[in-house]
Formats: C-alpha cells, structure tokens, sequence
C-alpha cells in the first residue's frame, strides 16, 4: 500500500530527476524527511514492483530506430506464458504483454514490439523470431505515423 | 544526430538502473570517465536535444491504480490524421499510432477505470474498435544504442 509519502515520491521523481550530487537528499528536504527514509521507500516499492526502474527514456526516433512493428499472435492458451516469456529474452523486443482476445472477431492473445533502424532488418529479425515460436497465426503491423507517444504522469 | 562518444556512453548508463546511494552521479561520472559536474551539462543538453525524453521512475501504472489497454480502430483513410489528433488530446491517451492494416489506429490509454470505460464506449459509438486489456506483462524494457 502507498501512503501519502510515498505517493510524494512518485510525484516528485517520475520525471525531472534532479540532476545534483545528493538527487535523494534533494527530495528528502522537500518533503521533510530523512535522505535515508527516501532511499528507504525507493528501495521498498521497487522490491513491491511499483517502481520498476530509474533511468532515462530516450526519444527513439532520434537515434534513427524509426520502425517498431507491432506483432500479434495466436498461440495456444496453454502455451502463451512459456512463449511470452522466451519473446521476453530477446533483446529487440522491448515490449510482450498476453492480452484479452475477441473471440470470433480478433483472437490474438500474445503481442510484442520490437524497434529496428531500417525495414530490412526488422523483417529478417521478425523471421527469425517467428521461426522459433510455435503459434497458429500472427499479424505484423508497421507503423506509418506516430502521433503522440508519452508517458502517464502521477498527478499529487 | 551526431553524438560523442561520452554522450553514448552516459545513455548506455542511464538507461540501466540508477544507483540507489546518496551520490548515485559521482558513481555513473567514475564509469564514463568524466567529472561529476561534466556528466550534469551533458545531461542537460542531451535532454535539451531531445534525445532524452524522460529521466526518472519508471512507474508500474496497474499497481498504482490505473487501468491500462490497448485499442485499435477502424477509421476511414482520409479522417484517420482528423481522429488521431482528436485522441492525442485526452492526456490518459499515451500512445498512438498508425498503423498498417485494417485496424489503422491504435492507441494506449491508461486512466482511472472510470474514464478509460467511457472513452471507450464512446469511441464502440463511432468506430468499429478492438479494445484489448493487459492479461499478463512478460517485458518493458526500452533501450537503445546511442
């Protein structure tokens, strides 16, 4: 369970992480509380899995990874989280997640993302992964314009 | 975008996990091999570059409350730049993108289960859509080579 503490500490470093040489200390005045207990509470909801991570996000475009294909397979129920996590293995692949399907209408159950720099190299990246996996069917989408990618803020 | 090779160096680190002690920077600095204050300005103009987007905690939204889904539209070819930019407005849309095939748009929305239920039947009034809640995460991990 959150308090109202740790809840303060979402707000203030989900993003601005302060960029000084005691950055916990620097929150830990802000809310009046001990550097420690800051580090403490870090440590605490990272082990609980609420934080996941400290790190930079970077704007992927940027760096010239301008393809990141969406793949949606069908694969057996019984068999989706042994698949899901060996997708979860591969370095290209930055996101995997099991959805609810639509039966009838669209029963794609496993679903992944992988960012390339050119087409070329995705393709022949997704033919090896696809090669690997046992799965009914699969659809590949590119992207053809991003139009907003963020991130959802905590509000205080 | 040209970088140097310290700059590539200071993602590489960044994008792992930050140190959780008192000086985590002065440790990060030490690995590329650069002074404390060094590592600050080249941090500030690589998040003024735009290279950064976002430095901080990396949230997991469902154990903090909020739903999260993924959905995807049918919207006619020639709307599909008008609906898109509609969509972007809610701030609990984080994603979207076109994309190929017959479902062309697709968004994440992650909310309040209230407001994400709404925006959802609104969006089953006009368009034909896929709306397709998270079962199980196996991954998020983004990262790049600088």
């Amino acid at each position: 369970m959150l308090d109202k503490i740790d809840k303060e500490i979402l707000y203030e470093l989900q993003d601005n992480f302060p960029l000084v040489s005691r950055p916990y200390l620097y929150i830990a005045k802000k809310l009046k509380i001990s550097e420690e207990e800051v580090i403490r509470r870090i440590k605490r909801m990272k082990k609980e899995g609420i934080i996941r991570r400290i790190c930079a996000s970077l704007r992927h475009r940027e760096l010239g990874y301008l393809h990141n294909p969406l793949v949606c397979l069908k694969v057996k129920e019984e068999k989706a989280d042994k698949i899901g996590e060996a997708l979860a293995q591969i370095e290209e692949i930055t996101h995997c997640y099991k959805r609810k399907i639509v039966p009838g209408k669209w029963e794609y159950n496993i679903y992944f993302v992988i960012h390339c720099k050119d087409r070329g190299e995705c393709d022949r990246k997704l033919k090896e992964i696809l090669n690997k996996i046992e799965f009914e069917s699969y659809k590949v989408m590119y992207s053809t314009k991003e139009y907003k990618k963020t991130y959802k803020r905590i509000a205080k | 975008m040209k970088l140097e090779k310290k700059d590539k160096e200071i993602l590489r680190n960044l994008q792992e996990d930050i140190p959780l002690t008192k000086e985590p920077f002065k440790e990060i600095a030490k690995r590329v091999g650069i002074e404390e204050e060094e590592l600050f300005r080249r941090i500030e103009r690589l998040i003024k570059l735009g290279i950064i987007r976002k430095f901080g905690l990396r949230i997991d939204v469902n154990k903090v409350g909020f739903s999260s889904t993924l959905i995807g539209m049918k919207v006619p070819e020639e709307q599909l730049d008008l609906v898109a930019k509609e969509t972007c407005k809610y701030e609990f849309v984080t994603h979207c993108y076109a994309r190929e095939g017959e479902y062309n748009l697709w968004i994440t929305a992650i909310g309040e289960t209230d407001e994400i239920n709404d925006f959802i039947k609104k969006l089953e009034e006009k368009y034909e859509i896929l709306n397709l809640p998270v079962e199980k995460r196996y991954k998020i991990r983004v990262k790049f080579d600088a």
